[in-house]
Formats: C-alpha cells, structure tokens, sequence
C-alpha cells in the first residue's frame, strides 16, 4: 500500500468505527445472503459476533502503520481461521462483502481510490493470515 | 533498516492455486499436477509449498531440478533418490532398480516428488516416473516452462485423466502492491511501486531481481518508513541472465527475429515472414517474446517486454547490430522511402549503425521528430547535424527539444557555444529560445532579462515578444507583463499563431492571471468544472516541458481554494515529468506538492515531501531546488515548534546562495517563520509586511494577499487592517476567508473569527482554520463565554488531529484541563447512547448524584448543554489518552 493510502483507510475505518456494529451487521448480512451455508459457520451470536468483527477490523487498521506488528497480529488471526476451515475462495468472498459494506458504512466518503486503498489493505490482510510460515518470524 | 529480502519471499496471490495444487495429497486428487507457466511466475515456488505441505503431512518427500546437461546422463538427475551406483550399467537393469527402490522407499505410501523442469528430464528417468505413477507409488509435481514441450509420460497421464494442469500466470497490479508491502516490510510510495510493477509486469522473479539490485544500488531507498525510488530502476544483472538464458533456448531464426526487432522495432509483420513461417511467428507471439498490434491498415510486431529487448540489444555484437539494421535501410530504401516516417527511420538506423548519416536525411528526419512531438529523438538527430554540418537551425532544434526534455543545462550550453557563426535571420528565434532556457528552464530570469534587453525585440519577431512577456511574468514582475501581452493581442493579425508562440503566450497567461485575477479579462474565480490535468496541458510545442502549465494551474488552483485539485495537477505534472526523465521540472512539481501540502497546514506530509525532494536536488545538483527544498522544510519545522531545526535549514537554505525571483514570496514566508519560532514575532511580521509591498510593487497580487494574510497568521494582529485592504484586491474563495480573518482578527470578534475558520477550512487550509478557531477560544474565554470557548477549543483539536505535527500556539498539546477524563468520557459515551443517568449509575456502581456531576464537568469541557449534542461532540474529541502523536 502507499502511505496515502494507508490515511486514506485509517480515516475511513475512524468513521466507520463510530457505528461499527451496524458496518458489521452489513457485513454479515451480505455474506450470508450471497453463501447461506456459511451461517453454520458462526455462532447464534450474530451481535456479539459483529462486535468481534469491528473491533478486530479497527485494532488490524491501527496497526497498519507499523507493518512488522501488524503482520504478526494478523498472521495470529489467521492460524486461528485455519482451524475453522477457511480457504482461499472465503477469503475472496469475504473481501467482496466487506467492501460492499464498507462502502455502504462510509458512502459520503467512497469513491475509486478509497475502494482502491480498502481492498489493498484487505489483500494485505488476507495474505498475511494466509501466510502459513513460509516468511521467517522473529523468535 | 533494510528489509529482510535475504531470505524466501513470502508468497502473495496464489492463496487459489496453491489450494488446487495442494489437493494432489488428497488421497482423491490427481496423481500428477503440471505447473506451466513463463518463466519467473513462480511455478517452482508454488511447487515447494507443495512439497513442504506433504511432509509436515508425513509422506517422504523428494525434489529434482531437471536441466539439459544432466539430461545428457540417463537417470541423474533422479540419482538423489536412488542408491548409490545405481545410475550406471544397462538402461533396461537402471529402469528395475530405480522403480524397485522408489517403491520401497514409498513403503506402502506413496512418494511426493517434485520435479522443477520437467520437460528436460532423460527418457530414462521419464519411464521410471511413468512406471511409479502407473502403480500408484509416486504423486508428481511438475513444472513447465510455457514455451517447453511437454513429456510423452505427462501428456498420457494427461490423456488418461489422472493428471491436473495449472496455469500459473504473472501476478496482478494489486498482487504486485501486496507483494512489495509484505516483503518490504512496509508502505511502499506511490512511484515506486508504479515503477516496479512496469519493470516486472508482474513476474516475481523480475520483480524480486528489481528490488534486491534498487536496494544494493541504493535507488530504493526508505525515508520515513515509507520506500522510494531516487530515480530509475536499471536493468540488474540478474534480470539479464534470467532473460539472456530465455533468449537463448529460442531456434536461431526465432532468435534473429527477436534481436532484428529489438535493434528496430516495430516492423512489419510482412517484412518478418521471410525469416520465419506464419506459425512460427505465432509461436513465438503464445510464448510471449513478440507483440503483435494494428498500426493503422498495417500489422506491426514489437519485442514483447521491453526487458528483452533491452537484454537482446545488449547481447548483440557490434557488427551484428551493424548487419540488423544496414539490411532493413536497404528494405526500405529498395521499397522508395515514401511512408511518413520512412525519412525518420532511415536516419536512426543509419545512425545506430555506422554512428553518421548523411545531412539531407537529417534535416528531413529533424523535421519529422518535431512535427511527431519526440523530443529525445530530435535532440538526438539535432545534435548529429549540427556536427555533420553547422547549421543555426540544428542548434535551435537540438536546444528546443533539449528544453522540451526539462534539459535546460545542456540547451544553455548549446546556444552559448555557437553564438558567433549564426547567420542574421536567426537571430530573434535564437533570443527567444535562450531567454526561456534561462528564465522558465533554469529560474535564471535575470540573465534572462539581460539577454533580452540587449536584443529588444521591436517590431518584429513574434516570438520574441511572446517570450518577452512570459520573462517578465516568470520574473513576477505582472504588471509589465501584462502590458506585453496586451500589445500583442492588440497586434494579432488573421494569421495562425505559430506552437510556439502559442505556448509562450498562453504560459505568460497563466502567470499573470495567477498573480492578477482579474487581468486580462480571466476570471478571478476559477470555474468550478474543469477538464482535469490530463487534458489540454501538451500542445506538442517543443518550448517548455508540458508539465510546466500543470505547475502553474496547480498553484493557481490552490489560491483558488481548491487544494485537492491543485495537489492533483501537480502529481500529475511530476508523474509527466518523471515519466520522461525531466529532472527539473519534476523537481519543481514536486516542490508544488510540497508546497500545497505545506500552506493546508499538512505539515507531516510537507516535511516527507520536502525530504524527498532535497534528495532529489542533491541528485541533480539543481541548487535552486535545494535552496527551495531548505526553506521548505526550514518552514515545515518552524509550524511543529521544532526550533533548533528550523533554524539549520534556514541556514543551509541560504548557503546555496541561489536567488530565484520566482520564489521570493515562498522564500519570505519560510524566513518569517523560523524568525517567529525563533521568538522575534516582530521581525517575522515586518519581513512579511515589506515582501508584501515589494509583491504589490510588481503587480503580484495573489502573493501580496498571502504575504499580508501571513502577516497575521504569525501573529501580528494590529496589521488586520491594512492586510484586509491588500487581501480585497483578489477576489477567490481563499481570499474571501482571508478577508474574513482579517475583519474579524480587527474587531475581534470571535464569531467571525469562527466563521473565517469554516471558509478556510472549507478550502483545505487546515492550519489557518484550527489557529483561528484557537484565536476565537481565547477570545470567548476573556469575555467569559466558557463554555463556548472550549467549543471552540474542541474545533481547533479536531482541526489539529487532522494533520499530525501541527503545532497551534495556544492550543495545549499535551493532556489540558479541558480533556475528559477516562470515567468522564466513558458515562459521558454511555449519556450519548441515550441511556439515562440511573441506567448509567446502576451500570457503573455508582451514584445517580455523581454521575451527573461527571456528566456536567463533561459538558463544561465539550462547551454543550444538553445530552443531544454529546454524540457529536465526542466524535470530534481526539482521543482520551493525552495529545497529539
């Protein structure tokens, strides 16, 4: 990512976080409208659930900045999403969604180059849960 | 620090392919997986994953990288698995043993095997593979290059179904952003990561060649954490072997087409069918070497990756080069020469490869590159007639284009070396282009002046005139400019204007409507719709670099209150500039970057840009960009309180002991300041005052009216008056909130100083919005209104968050008395949810009574009074923690 563009999602996701439940709700609801069979995949919980998805999502934008921190915090989250059962073509799915729902969440402020810098922060995140050691951590 | 780019690149963009790869250690998956892809894309990356996978998962594991020289020796390059000796004796006896012991070593299993170029492996090792894969011992993974022919072996177990075949192509523009993130460990700028993706178009290993040679040749540099490339990328030798290899496998007919193209693309395709066959061709278009595209009615190929053909022109010898590019002059000659351009191409090719060409074909060529707007080509063949035959005109051409190419340097030194032969009658041309040289291409507008005053231009010689004028406008002095100019629109006759004058006129209009709004009919106020910077800025004059007019849009832009516009012209003046190698006028679009970052008050985005561009100069060796770069960031410092450092880039600025006239207010400004930090508010505000009036002398009335609205920025508010009286010649939206500061800062009035803060603020000048809202703070204060004072002290916060190492005199940075506390913020979050004070006390275990005295200290800190204003208070508060970082 450029460093613009690293702004440009911080201050996105600061707005977005004022109401960051709602974004979440968005989140999911287009997730299960598109793939209905991934509802078995969370808990009946849906608010607690998207409490938990806004608030991951604001720590991981915080720490976008400071890229060895962020990496390992995500790469964390990831090894958990491994045991879950989560592949490649989620990944793109969820992505998909998510943007959908940021954009609705942030609409005053969306435009091509903030989709841009969202869903290059959002490949940077899939690829570092993704990464299954093959990048060499410090001890 | 540098990145960790020592070790495995970590692998991006294959998440899909990876899994689809990984399903052959499905007891239900294909037993042979056929990776194919070009070379570099990362097939036998993606191979590993594979095999590192199969033997977390427990099956034994192998790997074989098959290559020609060991497929000269049946079985070695499988010899890693099998027994010692076993790669001797008759082929029959080797086919036994290697698959008997394959199967025991598999011991019930299967083996996981991975073989990197499969398709340069011995037929001995094929048949031992095809045996295993037939009994159900062995999962294959191989990998292909796209241009090799795949095994008997594979293509039957292709046939029979029980073999899967991915294509790994190069990765995408995003992957490649991705990818230098995660293996640079950080952000990546904008131009550097434009520039690495064209280098590589994708290709890992291209790319990883790229940046490890850009970090070792330290073009790849990291400034503030955030990477950078100082200038352009070469070719690293890495990238040359891995291309020359490539090149290398091709039949030698194929290989002669590549080479013939990279000494003289494009061709036409018809011309290529006499070395190679319509499907040979095609061939080598699938295997990506050529390029195939329309050129009006006719079929033209080029090299494919401009890499290659830069590899293959390298690998050339000279006489083969020399032989390349004789046989296609004689081609076009024995054809009449007679399409456009046929004059242009005779001359490079005769130029490339004898290094002369005869002078006829020159002149005509010269023509042909200016009328088609190459500048580097006519530079080139300019500079080879002049030395063929001393012609005036080969020296104008050569230095137009040189000026053109933002090469200012050099085209001073052509006209100054020849001044004595030039025949009369060139004579004014010769003026003129010298006089933007020096004025426009090096900011040397004094020598400019001379030279023009020694050679007035008189009646004659439009040119000259038109030059004249934009001299005197990139000199800041308007009001003659503005003068010129109207004589000669006074004079303007039925006849076309010549590119030249136009673009000398036009740029002379521009600066004078910059700095006189409402001169020559423009208007004041810009419209609010316009085409953009992409359109209308080349007219394909060979006077000034295009992103000249750019650079001046963009600064007039921002005094028209439209900072994003202005930031966006000047980005794309610099990636124009950039994109030609014009280090000059790159450097000054920079600087507009820079510049519009630092007068919104965006002063950590200023300081990077600043830095970047000190080293940029220091590159160059431009001292009036260093000197400029100086004060900038003297400046930037001097806004963060950062004293002692204001203080030696000031000093560094002024040792350049460059003087260039078209900064003198941008200069003022910077002085003024560190003066201020410096404590001596006073001197800040009378250097401002008298630059002001110098300003006014010329005629400059936008700088005027922001030299004077610094005079207050700074502090001096008794100058309110005559600064509103100077800031009311220009009308623009900046303006109006200028004048608006003025008029309030005179009466003081903290509502119109609140109302001055929303017109600045609505421009983009973050910084002239938080220091009145500050300013309005103080006053509300003083008048008792505390309440509304720390409303306004809340505005001036959130202004400040907005733009990290802001420092506002008067706005506390660190934790104020005006913060709320954690258990204040955390009630007062919970007021604004709606829940009501006994909810909130029986939440918190407290009592009713002192969560209303939180929630009534909350108020007095937010300057609210009721509950329905606290949402959207609270959003504004930067954080609880204490201060800006």
């Amino acid at each position: 990512m450029t460093p613009e563009q690293i702004e440009m999602v911080r201050a996105s996701a600061g707005r977005v976080a004022l109401d960051g439940q709602r974004m979440a709700g968005g989140f999911y609801r287009e997730l299960f409208e598109r793939e209905p069979d991934l509802r078995a995949m969370f808990g009946d919980d849906v608010d607690a659930q998207a409490r938990k998805f806004s608030d991951s999502l604001t720590t991981i934008i915080e720490a976008l900045p400071q890229f060895p921190d962020f990496d390992r915090r995500v790469a964390a989250l990831g090894a958990r999403h491994v045991r879950l059962g989560v592949t490649a073509r989620h990944y793109e799915l969820v992505g998909d969604c998510l943007l959908t729902a940021l954009a609705e969440a942030d609409a005053a402020a969306w435009d091509s180059s903030l989709e841009d810098a969202w869903r290059a922060a959002y490949d940077l995140v899939a690829e570092s849960m993704t990464d299954r050691g093959t990048q060499p951590r410090e001890p | 620090m540098r990145a960790g780019t020592s070790t495995a690149w970590p692998l991006v963009g294959r998440g899909a392919e990876l899994e689809r790869a990984a399903a052959v250690l499905d007891d239900s998956g294909p037993r042979l997986l056929l990776l194919i892809g070009p070379s570099g894309c990362g097939k036998s990356r993606l191979a590993a994953e594979v095999l590192a996978r199969a033997e977390r998962d427990g099956f034994p594991v192998a790997h074989v990288v098959a290559t020609r020289a060991a497929a000269a020796v049946p079985l070695s390059a499988l010899s890693g698995l099998l027994p010692a000796g076993a790669t001797t004796g008759a082929t029959s006896a080797l086919l036994e043993g290697a698959t008997e012991h394959v199967r025991d070593i598999a011991d019930g299993s299967r083996v996981v095997l991975v073989v990197d170029d499969v398709d340069l492996l011995d037929s001995v090792s094929l048949s031992v593979l095809g045996r295993l894969l037939a009994d159900g011992h062995l999962t294959l993974v191989a990998t292909q290059r796209v241009d090799a022919t795949t095994p008997e072996v594979v293509f039957d177990e292709l046939r029979r179904g029980t073999a899967e075949v991915l294509e790994i192509a190069d990765l995408s523009r995003r992957s490649v952003a991705t990818l230098l993130h995660r293996a640079l460990q950080g952000p990546v700028a904008d131009r550097a990561e434009l520039a690495l993706w064209q280098a590589s178009q994708g290709n890992p290993l291209l790319l990883r060649e790229l940046v490890e040679e850009g970090l070792r040749s330290d073009r790849l540099v990291r400034v503030d954490d955030v990477w950078m490339i100082a200038e352009d990328l070469g070719v690293p030798a890495g990238v040359a072997s891995v291309v020359a290899a490539r090149l290398a496998r091709l039949r030698p007919e194929a290989r002669e087409v590549v080479e013939r193209l990279a000494v003289c693309e494009p061709l036409g395709l018809r011309d290529l069918l006499g070395a190679l066959t319509p499907l040979e061709l095609e061939r080598l278009e699938v295997e990506g070497y050529i390029s195939t595209e329309l050129d009006g009615r006719r079929e033209v190929v080029r090299v494919a990756h401009p890499l290659h053909a830069q590899v293959a022109r390298d690998g050339l010898v000279p006489l083969a080069r020399r032989r390349l590019l004789l046989e296609e002059v004689a081609r076009l000659r024995a054809r009449g020469a007679r399409r456009r351009g046929d004059a242009l191409r005779i001359a490079v090719w005769q130029l490339d490869a004898t290094g002369e060409a005869d002078p006829g074909v020159l002149a005509t060529a010269c023509e042909q590159a200016r009328s088609a707007g190459d500048a580097a080509l006519l530079a080139r063949l300019a500079r080879v007639w002049r030395s063929a035959a001393a012609e005036d005109e080969a020296a104008l051409l050569e230095a137009s284009a040189l000026l053109r190419l933002g090469r200012a340097a050099e085209a001073d030194a052509v006209l100054t070396a020849v001044p004595a032969s030039r025949d009369a009658g060139s004579g004014p041309d010769w003026t003129a282009l010298h006089g933007v040289v020096l004025a426009v291409g090096l900011g040397r507008t004094s020598d400019a002046l001379r030279l023009l005053d020694a050679d007035p231009p008189g009646e004659g010689g439009r040119l000259l005139r038109a030059v004249d004028a934009l001299v005197r406008a990139a000199n800041g002095d308007l009001r003659e400019a503005e003068v010129r100019l109207a004589a000669l629109e006074a004079l303007a006759g039925a006849d076309p204007v010549p590119r030249e004058v136009d673009t000398a006129l036009s740029l002379a209009r521009a600066w004078v409507s910059r700095g006189r709004p409402a001169a020559g009919g423009a208007a004041g106020r810009l419209a609010s719709e316009d085409a953009g910077p992409e359109v209308g800025a080349d007219s394909g004059s060979m006077l000034v670099h295009p992103s000249e007019p750019l650079l001046v849009q963009a600064l007039t832009l921002l005094e028209g209150g439209r900072a994003q516009d202005a930031r966006r012209y000047a980005v794309a003046g610099r990636d124009l500039a950039v994109e030609h190698g014009a280090h000059l006028p790159a450097a000054w679009c920079a600087w507009a970057v820079a510049w519009i970052d630092l007068n919104t008050g965006f002063v950590d985005d200023a300081a990077t840009a600043f830095t970047e561009l000190l080293a940029v100069a220091r590159r160059t060796e431009i001292g009036d960009v260093e000197r400029q770069a100086a004060f900038g960031l003297a400046e930037t410092c001097a806004l963060q309180g950062r004293r002692a450092e204001a203080l030696r880039w000031r000093d560094r600025a002024r040792a350049t002991g460059w003087q260039s006239p078209t900064f003198r207010a941008q200069t003022a400004m910077a002085e003024a300041w560190v003066a201020a930090v410096d404590g001596r508010v006073d001197a800040a505000a009378t250097l401002l005052r008298s630059a002001t009036e110098e300003a006014l002398e010329r005629g400059d009335l936008r700088d005027a009216a922001m030299l004077a609205d610094e005079v207050l920025l700074v502090g001096d508010t008794a100058s309110a008056p005559w600064a509103e009286e100077v800031v009311s010649r220009v009308d623009t939206p900046v303006n109006d909130a200028r004048r608006a500061r003025a008029r309030a800062l005179h009466q003081q009035d903290p509502q119109a100083m609140l109302a001055a803060a929303e017109l600045f603020e609505q421009c983009g000048y973050v910084h002239s919005a938080a220091v009145l809202c500050t300013q309005a703070a103080h006053a509300l204060s003083v008048r008792g209104a505390q309440r509304a004072s720390a409303a306004a002290e809340v505005r001036a916060r959130a202004l400040v968050a907005l733009s990290p190492g802001l420092v506002v005199p008067g706005l506390e940075q660190e934790q104020s008395a005006l913060q709320l506390t954690p258990r204040e913020r955390e009630i007062a979050e919970l007021a604004a949810t709606g829940r009501s004070s006994r909810d909130i006390a029986r939440l918190l275990v407290l009592s009713v009574r002192t969560v209303d005295n939180h929630l009534a200290r909350a108020y007095t800190k937010l300057g609210i009074s009721s509950r329905g204003e606290l949402p959207e208070m609270l959003g504004r508060m930067p954080s609880t923690t204490g201060g800006s970082s």
